[in-house]
């Protein structure tokens, strides 16, 4: 692979060997002389090695993104979620329609976000939601038996990751998806639904509808809250701190 | 579809994240505790030794300084953009405030003038610290630049568990406490290889006939007890955050997370083997070459594992930063 003379192994180290022989029988005691013995063997002895370190390093080099690439190839998501637990419990079955749908997460999510409940009919039953901790909750007084399914798309107050996850039950009974107001209201309704799943504007309606959330939404878009003065006082402290530090310390 | 900082950039952000926070966090117990009394005996004020050590010292320093503030920029921006993509707004100030107004930007905004406090403390000081009683007349750095580096680096490392799942975990405590040792301990142990195979006088990028074994062997020695029970607590810690983390035997195989911190197992294994070899072997024999003034062969051998050491580490660092942006099944 390489043309270096010093790729020839016996070669290479049969000189560094003699080198150091010759060296070492003309040195005597002197450190100096010692020292330029051992620069000069190590000298040689690294580019041989160096020969055989590149094609290792290469390989390693390939190892590393090939061996992350098989574990990204998994199921690893860069926008993870995590779905702790549910009720009614993502694929179980209920024997009737729930008034309210919970969902908690491990991590605490911020208020902010779209929760969207659809019924059999896979009507949007979710008008509003609440944010309590790790749990959201929203009323469902009208859905109808079938397939439901919960969507939520909300950013982690812990860590910073978006969680956005869809789980699904059923619900018992046979479905009437004609409802009185039928066909302006459900029309509507699937609008919002649309709208809000390609992210644009029936989240803010969601939002709007709100109970416990409408609040933390309606702050938001005013102004969140940020901690503006114990940010600036512990950036103070810090650079006051280093500059203090930095003192040059008395001459002796 | 929303705008967000894509999947590579932001892996590559929280690698750098860890990278620079590891050295900037390491460089000073490695460099001024472990190196500069291996240099005692030297004299570096007048050889170009002691200018290209400081020379690359003074480089780690800024890179480790610009790598932080890049990679928390990038995170910084992804959570604006989520944000701004889950409002359907474009990218404006109210995003940005937003993303402060938790605990995770919080943290994440604390790091830049953490990161400019410890870049005040550390240039210009920590080379010329580096070479006191090595033939120079600097005097060794006062209580208080160590008190300040004490403060500001160990503030700056728990900015990580803080803002990842550790600070998210039911047991945040005790979470936040393993993660933060488990890092230090870390950082302590890549920047002693980085400074190994690239701040000694022959590291990478020099000439080999620079390569003084009479700095190598005992900085090596030193080192190599540093190293031993470094990477001890981190296979200590390590196990404490997998079991609060996984929580049991069966996620490491069937879950994502669980397959890339297996991957990460297995690097700090190979690892561990290099570690074995350059601490039970090669230390030995850099010693007794040094002692009888005989040159010895195994100075290259150790040059080459502490190379491939560091490109290891950083791939452990790598499947980190991946684990860090996927579920923990626990």
């Amino acid at each position: 692979m390489s043309t270096h003379p010093s790729d020839t192994k016996g070669a290479t180290w049969g000189t560094s060997r003699s080198c150091y022989e010759r060296l070492q029988l003309g040195s005597s005691n002197s450190p100096q002389v010692g020292n330029v013995e051992t620069s000069t063997t190590i000298s040689i002895g690294v580019t041989y090695v160096r020969k055989r370190n590149l094609s290792a390093a290469a390989r390693l080099g390939l190892l590393i993104p090939v061996a992350v690439l098989v574990v990204a190839g998994g199921s690893v998501a860069l926008a993870h979620g995590i779905l702790e637990s549910a009720n009614p419990a993502p694929d179980s079955t209920a024997s009737k329609p729930p008034r309210v749908v919970t969902t908690t997460l491990s991590e605490d999510p911020v208020p902010d976000g779209r929760y969207i409940v659809r019924d059999g009919c896979g009507k949007v039953v979710s008008k509003d939601f609440t944010v309590d901790g790790d749990t959201i909750s929203a009323p469902t007084p009208d859905g109808q038996p079938g397939k439901w399914q919960v969507r939520f798309d909300f950013i982690s107050s812990a860590d910073g990751h978006r969680y956005n996850e869809t789980y699904s039950f059923s619900v018992k009974g046979n479905k009437d998806c004609s409802a009185p107001e039928k066909p302006a209201a459900e029309d509507d309704a699937e609008d919002e639904a649309e709208g809000a799943e390609s992210s644009s504007g029936a989240s803010g309606t969601a939002h709007e509808e709100t109970g416990g959330s409408a609040h933390a939404a309606d702050a938001g878009e005013a102004g969140a809250d940020v901690p503006a003065v114990p940010l600036t006082i512990a950036s103070a402290a810090a650079i006051g701190l280093a500059l203090l530090g930095r003192k040059n310390p008395p001459t002796t | 579809m929303g705008q967000e900082v894509p999947a590579l950039v932001l892996w590559s952000a929280r690698l750098l994240i860890f990278l620079s926070h590891a050295l900037l966090f390491g460089l000073v117990p490695v460099t001024l505790l472990v190196l500069r009394p291996a240099f005692a005996s030297a004299n570096l004020a007048t050889e170009d030794q002691g200018i290209s050590l400081l020379r690359r010292t003074k480089i780690v320093v800024l890179v480790s300084l610009l790598a932080g503030v890049a990679g928390t920029l990038l995170t910084f921006l992804n959570n604006a953009l989520e944000d701004a993509s889950l409002r359907d707004v474009g990218l404006g100030f109210g995003s940005i405030e937003r993303v402060l107004s938790n605990s995770f930007g919080q943290w994440q905004a604390i790091r830049f003038p953490l990161i400019a406090a410890i870049g005040i403390l550390l240039l210009g000081r920590t080379g010329r610290w580096l070479l006191a009683g090595a033939g120079t007349s600097e005097t060794p750095a006062p209580k208080r630049w160590w008190a300040a580096w004490s403060i500001l680096s160990a503030a700056l490392l728990l900015t990580i568990p803080f803002s990842g799942h550790a600070g998210a975990h039911d047991l945040r405590a005790t979470a936040v406490t393993n993660d933060f040792s488990h890092l230090g301990f870390a950082a302590t142990w890549i920047t002693g290889i980085v400074a190994l195979s690239y701040l000694l006088p022959g590291g990478w990028g020099r000439s080999s006939r620079d390569v003084p074994i009479s700095l190598l062997a005992p900085a090596v020695d030193r080192f190599s007890r540093v190293a031993f029970w470094s990477i001890s607590a981190v296979v200590v810690t390590g196990s404490i955050n997998t079991i609060l983390h996984v929580g049991a035997f069966s996620p490491l195989f069937n879950t994502g997370y669980g397959r890339a911190l297996l991957l990460k197992v297995g690097f700090v294994c190979v690892i561990l083997a290099f570690g074995a070899m350059n601490h039970f072997l090669l230390r030995a024999r850099l010693n007794e070459s040094l002692r009888t003034e005989q040159p010895s062969h195994h100075a290259a051998i150790l040059r080459r594992n502490v190379r491939t050491e560091l490109l290891l580490g950083i791939a452990v660092m790598a499947t980190t930063s991946w684990l860090v942006g996927s579920a923990p099944p626990a």
